[in-house]
């Protein structure tokens, strides 16, 4: 009996989870365009155009840096739109929305026998508005289960205005107002605002 | 005045014999008594003499006298009887060529009727030089047929030979050969196909479903193994044994559509252990005379303890086990 359950752990020891994402999933990333650094944005509405029931895939609410944008492997291309629910900034406009457009090749591929076989994407081409984004960068194009951002999407954002207060001491390293710790807390949720390039 | 005249022709006459014997020494030979006796034996008798022809003896494979006791069948080598150059432990007790085997390794039998996916049969040819070096080929075939529970392909290999070839070295090479604790490497070759089927696809954000086979894909692969075994004589020229492996790949071919998980001779892609169980025939060699008399008197004599302390007489004979005579003669003979 021990020597059979010591084979059959042998024989079955190659069947452990899959490490990477069974699929290949690219990541998305938020960042200020002017500090380069990552940003949490709590108020948009992030969906494919043309999911089904008009799901989404971040929701105004949720406190977003990085998410997953999965691509369809039955088409070409994918599209994707983004909603600011900024009210008190004005952008709350459906026109304001910006759109990202990937298009892209598929090919069959078989990574492991844990993790199975899906499809691998490359990506051909980037195209999107700039209502509030600034500009979009793409890490890698050649989008497989391995768990990394592959896009970072730079938006124009306005730091939040405080009123001053002369017991403050403007200098002080803690303050929020002192012009070195501008756009470097990603915690704090960012404020956006919609910019006129000069 | 006589006195002094005596004086000095003692003198003069002494002077003279002392001038003489400074200008010729002379070293005259005394001989020893002990002389006569020196290297010789007064106790020796004409019959003292070892007559090598009269003694059961045989020669090992460097060459030397080995000197048989008719008794307890010990051998004993007869370092008399050859020169300093050839004093050394002999390197090899075994033969260049002393056997060859055949086997079978029933590991991946084994191993699917215990839910492995993959592997089929291997057999393997060795040639034992001096019981040490034991070059080594292993041919086998694989195959695998997978679809696991819950993943979304089914892989597959047809019916694929693999070859290894490489040596074993014998730590145990001037030991008993019926057992062998040895190591040795493996260079291993494999050229197969494997497909990647009913691959599905289903759900998700995007609510879609796809099912497609990837292309058929066509690899070489090489890879080397590590070994450590044991191998223990069961039954006449039948012994068993296992080994351990660590392997590693060495080249691959470049797979478009993904690397393949088993690999005929290699086994499963993940994981860089494994084992062989197997079951050999020995053919033994036809060895030298001598040889196969020393092996037959040391094997075939009683053993210690079931011999009378006593002294064989002229003229006794003995029989060995498997049939061998054995006279004593006269020292007069």
């Amino acid at each position: 009996m021990a020597l059979a359950a010591v084979l059959t752990g042998l024989a079955g020891c190659n069947t452990s989870g899959c490490e990477n994402n069974r699929s290949a999933l690219p990541m998305m990333g938020f960042y200020n365009i002017r500090s380069g650094e990552p940003v949490i944005l709590d108020s948009i509405d992030f969906g494919g155009v043309g999911a089904p029931g008009d799901s989404l895939l971040v929701s105004s609410g949720e406190s977003t840096q990085s998410f997953y944008f999965p691509l369809r492997f039955d088409y070409t291309s994918t599209a994707f739109y983004i909603h600011y629910d900024y009210k008190e900034q004005g952008l709350d406009d459906p026109a304001l929305n910006d759109t990202l457009t990937f298009s892209y090749s598929t090919k069959p591929f078989f990574e492991s026998e844990e993790c199975g076989a899906y499809y691998v994407y490359h990506i051909d081409g980037l195209k999107y508005t700039k209502h509030l984004i600034d500009s979009v960068a793409i890490v890698d194009s050649l989008i497989t289960s391995y768990d990394m951002e592959r896009v970072k999407v730079f938006f124009r954002l306005a730091e939040p205005e405080t009123p001053d207060d002369p017991n403050v001491d403007p200098d002080n390293p803690d303050n929020p107002d002192n012009p070195d710790n501008q756009g470097k807390d990603p915690e704090a949720p960012a404020q956006l605002r919609r910019e006129v390039r000069l | 005045m006589r006195r002094g005249f005596y004086l000095a022709v003692a003198f003069a006459a002494a002077l003279a014999a002392t001038t003489m014997v400074s200008g010729q020494r002379r070293v005259t030979r005394v001989d020893d008594p002990r002389s006569g006796l020196q290297g010789k034996n007064e106790n020796r008798n004409p019959a003292d003499s070892i007559d090598y022809s009269k003694l059961v003896h045989s020669h090992d494979e460097m060459g030397n006298v080995i000197l048989i006791d008719t008794i307890n069948g010990r051998e004993v080598k007869d370092t008399a009887s050859v020169s300093s150059d050839s004093t050394s432990i002999p390197k090899m007790k075994y033969p260049l060529f002393y056997s060859a085997s055949a086997s079978v390794d029933i590991w991946d039998p084994v191993m699917r009727a215990f839910g492995q996916h993959y592997g089929l049969i291997e057999f393997s040819g060795e040639l034992n030089l001096h019981n040490r070096y034991i070059p080594v080929v292993e041919i086998g075939l694989g195959q695998a047929d997978y679809t696991p529970d819950d993943n979304n392909y089914t892989y597959k290999v047809g019916l694929t030979p693999y070859f290894r070839v490489g040596m074993n070295y014998n730590f145990l090479y001037n030991s008993n050969p019926d057992y062998m604790v040895f190591a040795g490497l493996r260079y291993g070759w494999s050229h197969f196909n494997f497909d990647v089927e009913n691959v599905t696809l289903q759900g998700g954000y995007w609510d879609e479903e796809a099912n497609f086979n990837l292309p058929r894909q066509s690899v070489n692969v090489s890879y080397l193994q590590v070994l450590f075994g044991l191998r223990v004589k069961v039954w006449k020229q039948i012994s068993m044994g296992w080994t351990v492996r660590y392997k590693t790949i060495l080249h691959e071919s470049e797979c478009n559509y993904g690397k393949p998980w088993y690999i005929p001779g290699y086994g499963s892609r993940k994981g860089a252990i494994t084992g062989s169980f197997s079951v050999t025939y020995t053919i033994p060699f036809r060895h030298h005379e001598t040889d196969t008399l020393a092996a037959a008197l040391s094997s075939d004599l009683p053993q210690k303890g079931e011999v009378s302390d006593a002294p064989l007489a002229p003229g006794d004979t003995i029989r060995t086990r498997s049939g061998i005579e054995i006279t004593t003669e006269s020292p007069n003979n």
